[in-house]
């Protein structure tokens, strides 16, 4: 019986095997989930089915968040937070890790624009925000003043900012067909770039198959389609 | 060209981990953190069991994996062949930490990945290594791999033979291991860890 010992005299010098926590593992499906929405609701969209209107709805309004969920959850995992515009300062071509920066930054531009298409209506512009004059030259009368203007001053900002997001969201449905097709193929994109950087690992002999890029991929679209036949069932 | 390179000669190292003082000590490496490590490797079946060193660190590869996954470009390779990483560009991404088949690369403290440098401060003095300088029994050398006369090369044309880990991963690591007691024709008696652990040098 042959007899085989490989171990570290002194355990405190080997480092630990496992490189990534449970972040990346839940931005894995959060990322693979919303590659699957767009590319089903890029395809529905192109396809003009009027019959998934309710799917589409559900696509855009739970993207932007799942998304956005999936990418802090990347920048939780950095160890170097503090560096992480770094990624946008430059373009390695050999990084995949580079590309997959880049593709999530424009699919959440396309995410946001459809999240705003579907902002409902215009907020009055004219609320009844003005100060009244205050007689009182009392110090708590002006603190009072001071913070209801501050308030004011904090709803009017929202309110801009929605509406702003409203006539963002009219130019976003006036190309709605662009928009879906920008989805399917950052979807494919999204769902696509973890399994080739895992797959291009060859340190990782489990990893280092050409099927792990297309299995991710299939899988995005499994749970897209199945969060889709979640939300939109009438029963 | 300049490319750098280290060979250990297993027949000579002792295991006394004097490397792992020096390395910590010069490259002042954090508490708990350590650029060089020692395996212990023991093959054969009892009574009959052979054992050796192994002192294990960043093999700075000709095909370095580390380099092109860095999505930030923090990790590079100098001329001279060493790879080194740039901590005010790190993002501490760990593609690197993943991508290296040895698992040479740790996220310090500071929350970049590091690793042996060997010892590039030292280098662009004309000094080896620390760990080479300090070793007790001459089993280290640095040198030129592209230079006939230099200490690495001499190493290596008076050895009886010469590893390299994990060939098979194409990295082509320029840290050659000198005069292992185990062949690959140990392999029959010894489990695959140690014939795919130990294989043919890569070059």
């Amino acid at each position: 019986m042959p007899e085989i010992e490989l171990t570290g005299a002194n355990a405190l010098t080997f480092p630990t095997l496992t490189t990534w926590g449970w972040e990346i593992a839940a931005y894995l499906f959060l990322g693979g989930l919303v590659a699957g929405l767009l590319v089903f609701a890029g395809v529905i969209r192109l396809a003009n089915a009027p019959r998934f209107e309710r799917a589409l709805r559900v696509s855009d309004l739970a993207g932007l968040p799942l998304l956005g969920v999936g990418m802090f959850l990347l920048f939780l995992d950095l160890s170097n937070k503090s560096n992480v515009w770094r990624f946008y300062t430059t373009f390695q071509v050999t990084s995949v890790i580079s590309w997959g920066a880049w593709i999530l930054l424009a699919t959440m531009v396309v995410l946001v624009l459809r999240f705003v298409a579907r902002v409902p209506v215009a907020l009055e512009r004219d609320w009844r925000l003005e100060i009244g004059e205050t007689k009182r030259k009392s110090a708590i009368a002006k603190l009072k003043s001071a913070i209801r203007s501050f308030l004011f001053a904090i709803v009017r900002f929202v309110v801009w900012t929605w509406n702003v997001a409203v006539s963002i969201g009219a130019w976003a449905k006036r190309h709605d067909r662009a928009l879906a097709l920008a989805g399917v193929v950052l979807g494919i994109g999204v769902g696509f770039y973890t399994g080739v950087f895992l797959s291009t690992l060859a340190a990782r002999p489990l990893w280092n198959s050409a099927v792990l890029a297309p299995l991710f991929l299939i899988s995005g679209l499994a749970s897209g389609g199945a969060f889709l036949c979640l939300l939109i069932s009438e029963d | 060209m300049t490319r750098y390179a280290m060979t250990i000669d297993l027949e000579r190292c002792l295991g006394c981990q004097a490397c792992v003082v020096a390395c910590k000590t010069e490259n002042q490496v954090p508490l708990g953190y350590f650029r060089l490590r020692m395996r212990t490797i023991v093959v054969g079946t009892f009574p009959n069991l052979r054992g050796e060193f192994r002192m294990e660190q960043c093999f700075h590869c000709d095909n370095a994996p580390c380099v092109p996954v860095c999505p930030t470009g923090a990790t590079y390779k100098t001329p001279q062949g060493i790879v080194l990483v740039d901590p005010v560009k790190c993002t501490g991404c760990k593609a690197c930490v993943t991508a290296c088949p040895y698992n040479m690369r740790f996220i310090h403290p500071d929350g970049y990945a590091d690793k042996c440098t060997f010892c590039e401060h030292r280098v662009a003095e004309g000094r080896v290594p620390a760990c080479v300088e300090t070793c007790p029994t001459g089993a280290r050398a640095f040198g030129d791999l592209d230079q006939a006369n230099s200490p690495v090369r001499q190493m290596l044309a008076q050895a009886r033979r010469s590893d390299v880990l994990k060939p098979e991963t194409g990295a082509c690591p320029k840290l050659f291991y000198l005069n292992s007691k185990f062949t690959n024709s140990d392999a029959e008696d010894a489990p695959a860890v140690v014939a795919s652990e130990m294989g043919k040098a890569g070059h």
